[in-house]
């Protein structure tokens, strides 16, 4: 079965029917034009029929390890408290200026543990002052239904009320979120491919650099 | 020169008390150097291959949110295949200051270095103490461009006056990462100071003796210059004050996120003050580690 896509690209959709009511389950394969499998990418369902009673935000953790974050993509829930170890024998110095949640650690040491509630739904970029290549998202959303595709391109979200949803897909590379509108019901399970077009990834580099020689 | 030493290991003592795990930094490069005689006559214009290995150990410490001090430890090797008197060693202390005028990879960086190295050369007269100073401004244009302007000063205390050197130097560099793989600088300036140069007995005798004009003439007698043997017996060692223009080339693909390799080609145009020219080229392949 085809949907209609937006123009540039394509979405190929295959639904499987599985399970029965209430709770539906969907799951995603997000791949690049040339069919690999995109990781990273989070996929969130928000209702379009009526609301459903406010989920409880968990916990979620991003570790500073090897001078890096991880994980790299955290999708959470609003109101979502993130945790920050420093499991590096180093110094790290956290930062935000994103618009949804700015804030700053600095002085960040070795063993070092802090938190921040993530009370503004949007994407939020994290940061290191000292090592620059350091990056991390945070994907803050207004519903509990989201998931983050695996290596090998998939995400699967099960526990939802059957209804139509919009469906949002983002990820780093991505020039702006790409968003459909789909009938989920409570016997289907459908699988979906979707193609998505990627920009460069254009990270700070990391490898070391030459110095300037003397005379 | 030991109170230099002592001085900058003291200056280090409070980092090294809150020292973490140690950064270690291993490069690795040969050469081919045009000229690396830095003489004006063709037929002395010696050129060779170069072997190059440093370890540098190093330290660092956030001191406020934006400011971080560093301290660490340097040795390296030079082996210069033709001309063995000019191989030496050195091995010596740096500590370094760094003020981030705000957040993120786009926030001008200010860096200040300072160390003292001392040369193990086994041209005896070129033994000694070198200090040296920087003062570098670098901004992230965006995610693929970086420019820099640096200032620095380098003064080499040697046992022979012919090898006591000192200069300042001015110069600028561009980064571009073309890919997450390829990065491409360049970079140029200009050297003012006074620099150590080298004449083969005959063309040294001729300079003397006025056949390069009585400028020449009465400028070298001035100065202490002495038989070295570098490049050849009877060879001539002088410090001149002049001042060179340089700029390089580089691409340095990354092997990984701990190692780059970088081929670099760079060119310096010297003019002495009684106005002897020369050019000197230098083609390198370098190896980086970082752990």
């Amino acid at each position: 079965m085809k949907l209609p896509v937006p123009a540039g690209f394509s979405c190929l959709l295959l639904f499987v029917i599985t399970g029965a009511l209430p709770a539906a389950e969907v799951t995603f394969t997000v791949r690049d034009t040339r069919g690999g499998p995109i990781a990273d990418a989070v996929v969130s369902l928000h209702p379009l029929g009526p609301t459903p009673a406010p989920a409880v935000p968990g916990e979620a953790v991003i570790a500073q390890e090897d001078k890096e974050y991880d994980p790299y993509i955290t999708p959470v829930l609003v109101g979502t408290k993130v945790r920050f170890p420093n499991r590096d024998t180093i110094q790290h110095h956290i930062y935000s200026l994103s618009r949804p949640k700015r804030f700053e650690k600095p002085l960040y040491a070795s063993g070092a543990e802090e938190s921040v509630v993530f009370d503004q739904p949007g994407v939020v970029v994290l940061g290191c002052n000292i090592h620059d290549w350091m990056i991390a998202y945070v994907v803050v959303l207004p519903t509990p239904h989201f998931a983050k595709t695996d290596s090998a391109g998939r995400a699967q979200l099960t526990g939802f009320a059957p209804g139509r949803y919009r469906v949002e897909i983002w990820h780093p590379r991505l020039a702006k979120t790409e968003v459909r509108e789909l009938e989920l019901t409570a016997v289907a399970n459908p699988s979906l491919a979707v193609d998505l077009t990627l920009r460069p990834d254009r990270r700070i580099r990391r490898a070391p650099e030459p110095r300037t020689g003397g005379y | 020169m030991k109170a230099a030493h002592a001085f900058f290991a003291l200056l280090a003592l409070p980092l090294l008390v809150h020292a973490q795990s140690p950064s270690l930094r291993l490069q690795a490069a040969a050469g081919w150097a045009e000229n690396l005689s830095r003489s004006v006559i063709p037929a002395d214009q010696k050129a060779s291959a170069l072997y190059e290995v440093a370890v540098a150990t190093g330290w660092s410490r956030q001191l406020s949110g934006s400011v971080q001090a560093g301290a660490g430890l340097e040795a390296g090797a030079l082996v210069v295949d033709r001309h063995s008197l000019n191989n030496r060693t050195t091995f010596g202390p740096r500590v370094s200051a760094q003020h981030k005028f705000g957040l993120g990879p786009f926030a001008p960086v200010l860096q200040a270095e300072a160390g003292v190295t001392q040369r193990f050369a086994h041209a005896p007269g070129d033994r000694g103490t070198t200090t040296e100073g920087s003062l570098t401004l670098a901004k992230r244009l965006n995610p693929a461009w970086r420019v820099s302007v640096t200032t620095d000063w380098s003064g080499h205390a040697a046992r022979s006056p012919a090898f006591d050197v000192h200069h300042r130097r001015l110069h600028g560099a561009v980064t571009w990462d073309i890919t997450d793989r390829w990065q491409a600088a360049a970079g140029g300036g200009r050297l003012d100071g006074v620099f150590a140069a080298n004449a083969s007995w005959p063309v040294w005798g001729a300079a003397l003796g006025g056949a390069l004009g009585p400028a020449v003439q009465e400028y070298y007698n001035s100065i202490p210059w002495r038989i070295t043997d570098l490049y050849g017996p009877g060879w001539v060692t002088y410090p001149v004050s002049g001042h060179a223009d340089f700029w390089w080339l580089e691409l340095a693909p990354a092997l990984g996120t701990r190692s780059t390799l970088a081929l670099r080609y760079e060119q310096a145009d010297a003019v002495n003050r009684v106005g002897i020219k020369y050019r000197q080229e230098r083609w390198t392949v370098g190896l980086l580690l970082r752990l």
